[in-house]
C-alpha cells in the first residue's frame, strides 16, 4: 500500500469507528409477518371486561374491536410456572416436567425449586483453603420439551423474548434470537428474593421473617449505622463463607434523612425515598473474580428508629453473575438502554408486605417502581423492534392482585382493615398496562399482529385449607409428635400410617411404597386410595360458610391419560373452589390445628385454584383463532401467523 | 491550559464528544511522536535496533553453538537495557504533557453531564464550622433528597437532579457540570485553588470562603465503539497509540 492510501485509510479510521458506535439497528429486510405478544401475568378475563366496559381500557377495548376478546384456558395446576411452560412447550406438564411452584425428591423427600437447579462442580482443584472448579456445575433448566419458536429461528425469523418466564438460564443463541430471562430467576444469593432490613427497632427483629433477614444495627453516638450487607456464598472458598460488603448509613435525623456510603458511591434519601439502583461487588478471589450485585435501599423511618430495607441483590444485568439473557450480552445492552433493572424473577416484595416491613403504601411505592422500569425496558425493546416475534411479559399486574385483591373484595377477612384509598388501586394497574398495549398498537399494520394474553386468572383467597391437617383428620396421615406439628416438611408425621401428604399449591401425594422415602401404599392399594381421596375431599365443607373448599381433586394419571409421568410428579391436583385456597403452612409440609381458618396474609387473591374457576385471558388483532382456545396451543397459533401457515 | 484546549475543541463543540475525545487524541499521539523525535538520539536508537536485530539472527544461525547463543543473548539483554535508557528522557518529558492532557480529557468527557432525570450526590465539607440557615432553593436544578449534616466531621450531603448540564446552590458556593457544549469542562467539586489543581484536577472550581472542598459523585461515561463500552482512557490510549504509530511512519521516527 502506498504512503497516501495507507494515510487516506488511517484518517478514516476515527470516522468509521465513529460511524460504527452509532449502532446500526438490525435490519433484516424480511418483509414477513411480525407479531407482538404482550404477555400479562395474572390478568383476569371478569376484571378485564368490567375495566373496558367503564372505559379504563381504550386501547385493549380497541384491540378487541378489531379482532376477538376470549377467555383462555390455562394449566392444571394454574400456576404461572406450569402455565407458561404450557405455553412454550405447547405441552402439559408431564411433557415439560413442571408441576408446581415446588417439587419434591420421593428418595430424600426434599422439597425443591422447580424451575432450575444448580448442581456444583464435578471436580476441583484444591489449593490449601481455594477450591477451584475445573469440569461441570453450573445453573440447569428444569423445563423439559421444545419451545415453540426453535421453529421461527430455524427458518430464520428473529425471536425476542423478554422477561420470558420459566427460562432460567436461557438457553444459547445468536443474535437471532434474544432471551432475558423473567419468572424464575433467583436474586444473586440463590434465593427467589430476600430482603435485607436494617434496624435499631428490637420490636422489628425476628427469628421468623421469611422472605428476608433483619439485621440489627446501632449508632454509637456519631450518628453512624454499620450495616453489613450479605452477598452470595463463596463456592471457591473451603466452607463456602458468605461474602459482604460494608455500607456506612449516616443519618440526620433533624433533616430525616440519610446517607448510604458504599465505596466510592454515596447517595442520600429522605424518609420514604428509594435510592437508585447501587452497585455492588463481592470479591470471591481478591480482584481475579468478583460477583456483581445490584440494590436499592428504602428509608422506611429514621426517627425515632432506623429502619433502612435493601431489595434483595439482584443479578447485575450489566455483569451478570449468573446468565440471565442469551446472548450474554443483551442483558448488558437493554440496562445500558433502559436503566438498571430487577432480574429478579418475582420484583414486587409481597414478602416484605406479608412480614409487616413494608405497609401497603411502601409496597406500593416499591411497586411502582418496579412497573415504571418495567415501561422502560419495554420502551426501550419496542423501539428496537424490527421483525419477527417480539414477547415482552408483566409480572406487576399478578403480584399486585395478589396482595391488593382484598381491597376490592368485601368479603375478605381484611377488607375493614384496607385503607379505601387502595380501593382502585388493580383498576389503576389494568389501565397502565392498557397504555402498553396502546404503545405496541402504534405498530400495527397490515403484516403486524397482536396478541395480549395472560397465563390465569384470579379469584379471591379468603379462606386458608389446611390440606395436611385434614388428611391427617380424616385419617389419611398420621401425627405422632402433636407438638412439632407446626414445623415444615412432616416433622410430626409417623409416615409408617401415612398414605398421603401435600405439597406445594396444589400437589396431593401418595405415600407410595418403593417409590418415597418411607412410603408404604402398595401399586394395588394407590387407585383405591386415591379414589377415596377424591370422594372425601370433594366432600368436604367449611363449617364456617357451608361452601365445599374443594371444586375438584384431579388424579393426574386420568387428567393426562397416555403420558408417562415423571418420579417428581404429584399424584393428585387439588383443585381448590372460589375462596379457597392451600395454606402457606400446609404448602411446605406442616399441620396447623384448624382445618381452614380465614387468611389473614395480604396475599389475599390467588389462582392456585381449579382451573376452569380462573382462566387467563386473550385478546389479540387476529381474526380467526381457535374456538374456547388455550394457553398451550398459543405457542402453536403464534407461529401459523409468522410462518404464514394456515390458523 | 483550559483556554488552549477549548480553541483546539471549538470545531467539535456542536459534534458528539466522542469525536472531540478522538480528534485530541489523534492529535496527542503525532505530537508526542514529534516530542520523541526531538527529544531521543534517534541515530543511537536506529544503530541500537540495528545492533539487536543482528545479535537476535546471530542466536538462530548458531544454534549449534551453546556458548555463541549465550554470548549473544547476554548482549542482547544489555542492549535492552541501553535502549531503554535512550527511551527514558524523551518518555519523561513526554510524561508532563501526558498527564496533563489526560487531566484535560478526564473534565471534558468522563462523566455524564447533569441533564434532567441523573441522580448525583454532592458531599459539602467546610472548613472551620458548618454555617446555619444554609437552605433554600438551587438556582439551577432540582435537590432531590433533603441536606444531610455530619457535625462531626464537618460535611453536609444531598442528592440532586441537574438541569441542562448544570446544578448550582449559591448559598454553599456551588456550581457543577457544564451548560457549554460538547468537550466543555464538567465542573464535579470544588477545592482551594493552587497551580497543581489548575494542572492537574481542572474538573475542580475554586472553593470559596468557608468551604474546604466539595465532592460529588457524577456518574461516568461509556463510549460505544465496535459493540464493546470504553472508557475515555481506553479510547485516549487507543487512539493515541493509533496515530502515534502513524505519525512514526510518516515522520520517519525510530521508535
Amino acid at each position: 500500500m502506498k504512503r497516501r492510501e495507507f494515510l487516506k485509510k488511517a484518517a478514516l479510521t476515527p470516522a468509521a469507528l465513529a460511524a460504527l458506535s452509532a449502532g446500526c439497528g438490525k435490519t433484516t429486510g424480511q418483509s414477513g409477518k411480525r407479531m407482538i405478544v404482550l404477555a400479562v401475568d395474572g390478568m383476569d378475563p371478569n376484571l378485564l371486561a368490567s375495566f373496558m366496559e367503564r372505559g379504563l381500557m381504550p386501547n385493549t377495548s380497541r384491540l378487541k374491536e378489531m379482532g376477538s376478546f376470549n377467555k383462555l384456558g390455562t394449566s392444571n395446576p394454574p400456576q404461572s410456572p406450569v402455565a407458561w411452560s404450557n405455553f412454550i412447550t405447547g405441552a402439559p406438564p408431564p411433557v415439560h416436567g413442571i408441576f408446581d411452584f415446588i417439587h419434591r425428591d420421593p428418595a430424600t423427600m426434599r422439597p425443591f425449586l422447580s424451575i432450575s437447579e444448580v448442581s456444583p462442580p464435578d471436580s476441583t482443584l484444591n489449593l490449601g483453603k481455594l477450591r477451584l472448579p475445573l469440569s461441570g456445575g453450573g445453573v440447569n433448566l428444569l423445563r423439559r420439551g421444545t419451545p415453540f419458536w426453535n421453529a421461527l429461528l430455524e427458518k430464520g425469523i428473529p425471536v425476542t423474548m423478554v422477561k420470558l418466564p420459566v427460562d432460567f438460564p436461557p438457553p444459547p443463541s445468536d443474535s437471532n434470537g434474544l432471551f432475558l430471562s423473567g419468572l424464575g430467576t433467583p436474586d444473586v444469593r440463590g434465593s427467589q428474593g430476600s430482603f435485607t432490613f436494617f434496624t435499631d427497632d428490637p420490636r422489628s427483629i425476628s427469628d421468623n421473617t421469611g422472605g428476608g433477614v433483619v439485621i440489627p444495627v446501632r449508632d454509637y453516638g456519631d450518628g453512624c449505622y454499620t450495616c453489613r450487607v450479605d452477598g452470595p456464598e463463596n463456592s471457591l472458598i473451603e466452607g463456602n463463607p458468605t461474602m459482604s460488603v460494608e455500607v456506612k448509613a449516616w443519618v440526620d435525623r433533624e433533616s430525616k434523612a440519610v446517607r448510604i456510603d458504599m465505596g466510592d458511591a454515596s447517595v442520600v434519601i429522605g424518609e420514604k425515598q428509594w435510592t437508585p439502583w447501587m452497585h455492588f461487588s463481592f470479591p470471591a478471589l481478591g480482584p481475579l473474580s468478583t460477583v456483581h450485585a445490584i440494590g436499592r435501599f428504602y428509608l422506611k423511618e429514621i426517627t425515632p428508629k432506623l429502619k433502612l430495607y435493601l431489595t434483595p441483590l439482584n443479578i447485575d444485568p450489566e455483569n451478570p453473575a449468573l446468565p440471565i439473557s442469551s446472548p450474554d450480552w443483551y442483558s448488558r445492552d437493554l440496562a445500558e438502554d433502559a436503566g438498571p433493572f430487577y432480574t429478579q424473577g418475582f420484583p414486587e416484595d409481597t414478602k416484605a408486605l406479608s412480614r409487616g416491613i413494608f405497609d401497603d403504601d411502601d409496597y406500593l411505592s416499591q411497586a411502582d417502581l418496579v412497573l415504571e422500569e418495567r415501561m422502560s425496558l419495554f420502551h426501550s425493546v419496542l423501539s428496537k423492534y424490527r421483525e419477527g416475534l417480539m414477547f415482552f411479559y408483566f409480572t406487576s399486574l399478578d403480584l399486585n392482585v395478589h396482595m391488593f385483591y382484598r381491597s376490592m373484595d368485601p368479603a375478605s377477612p381484611l377488607y375493614g382493615t384496607t385503607d379505601p384509598k387502595f380501593a382502585g388501586v388493580i383498576a389503576d394497574l389494568y389501565s397502565r398496562i392498557d397504555i402498553a398495549v396502546g404503545e405496541a398498537m402504534e405498530l400495527l399494520d397490515d403484516r403486524t399482529e397482536i396478541i395480549l394474553l395472560s397465563d390465569h386468572g384470579f379469584a379471591p383467597f379468603r379462606r386458608s385449607f389446611n390440606l395436611n391437617t385434614f388428611l391427617a383428620a380424616e385419617g389419611f396421615a398420621d401425627i405422632s409428635s402433636p407438638y412439632e406439628r407446626n414445623n415444615d416438611m412432616y416433622a410430626c408425621l409417623d409416615w409408617s400410617k401415612t398414605g398421603a401428604y401435600g405439597l406445594g399449591l396444589n400437589g396431593l401425594y401418595i405415600n407410595q411404597a418403593g417409590r418415597e422415602k418411607n412410603g408404604v401404599v402398595t401399586l394395588a392399594d394407590k387407585r383405591n386410595l386415591m379414589e377415596n381421596l377424591k370422594s372425601s375431599l370433594e366432600g368436604a365443607v367449611d363449617p364456617l360458610t357451608g361452601e365445599k373448599p374443594i371444586k375438584n381433586l384431579f388424579i393426574l394419571e386420568d387428567t393426562y391419560p397416555g403420558y408417562a409421568m415423571p418420579p417428581w410428579a404429584p399424584d393428585m391436583l387439588v383443585g381448590y373452589a372460589h375462596g379457597y385456597r392451600a395454606s402457606w403452612e400446609t404448602t411446605l409440609g406442616a399441620f396447623p390445628e384448624d382445618v381452614i381458618s380465614d387468611n389473614m396474609d395480604p396475599w389475599s387473591g390467588t389462582h392456585c385454584i381449579s382451573p376452569d374457576v380462573c382462566p387467563g385471558s386473550l385478546v389479540t388483532s387476529l381474526k380467526n383463532i381457535p374456538v374456547n382456545p388455550t394457553l398451550t396451543e398459543m405457542g402453536s397459533l403464534i407461529n401459523a401467523v409468522l410462518l404464514e401457515e394456515d390458523v | 491550559m483550559n483556554t488552549l484546549f477549548d480553541l483546539l475543541l471549538k470545531p467539535f463543540q456542536s459534534l458528539h464528544p466522542l469525536w472531540g475525545l478522538m480528534w485530541i487524541s489523534a492529535l496527542a499521539g503525532v505530537m508526542m511522536i514529534l516530542v520523541f523525535k526531538k527529544t531521543s538520539n534517534q541515530q543511537a536508537i536506529s544503530s541500537l535496533r540495528r545492533k539487536m536485530g543482528s545479535r537476535a539472527l546471530g542466536m538462530l544461525l548458531f544454534l549449534e553453538s551453546p556458548p555463541t547463543v549465550l554470548k549473544l543473548a547476554f548482549n542482547l539483554i544489555v542492549d535492552n537495557f541501553i535502549y531503554l535508557w535512550h527511551l527514558l528522557k524523551p518518555m519523561l518529558i513526554i510524561t508532563i504533557p501526558f498527564i496533563i492532557i489526560a487531566a484535560q480529557l478526564d473534565a471534558r468527557y468522563s462523566r455524564v453531564p447533569l441533564n434532567a432525570g441523573n441522580l448525583s450526590t454532592v458531599t459539602v465539607l467546610w472548613e472551620n464550622s458548618i454555617p446555619e440557615n444554609e437552605t433554600g432553593e438551587p438556582e439551577t436544578g432540582t435537590l432531590a433528597s433533603p441536606i444531610v449534616t455530619i457535625a462531626d466531621s464537618l460535611e453536609q450531603s444531598f442528592s440532586f437532579y441537574g438541569e441542562n448540564g448544570l446544578f448550582s446552590y449559591s448559598s454553599m458556593g456551588l456550581k457543577l457540570g457544564s451548560a457549554g457544549s460538547s468537550g466543555s469542562i464538567q465542573i464535579r467539586g470544588a477545592e482551594k485553588s493552587g497551580l497543581i489543581q489548575a494542572l492537574l484536577r481542572p474538573w475542580n472550581s475554586n472553593a470559596e470562603g468557608e468551604v474546604l472542598s466539595i465532592h460529588s459523585h457524577i456518574e461516568e461515561i461509556n463510549y460505544v465503539i465496535l459493540g464493546g463500552r470504553w472508557g475515555w482512557f481506553t479510547v485516549f490510549l487507543v487512539f493515541s497509540s493509533l496515530w502515534a504509530i502513524v505519525g512514526a511512519v510518516v515522520f520517519k521516527v525510530k521508535v
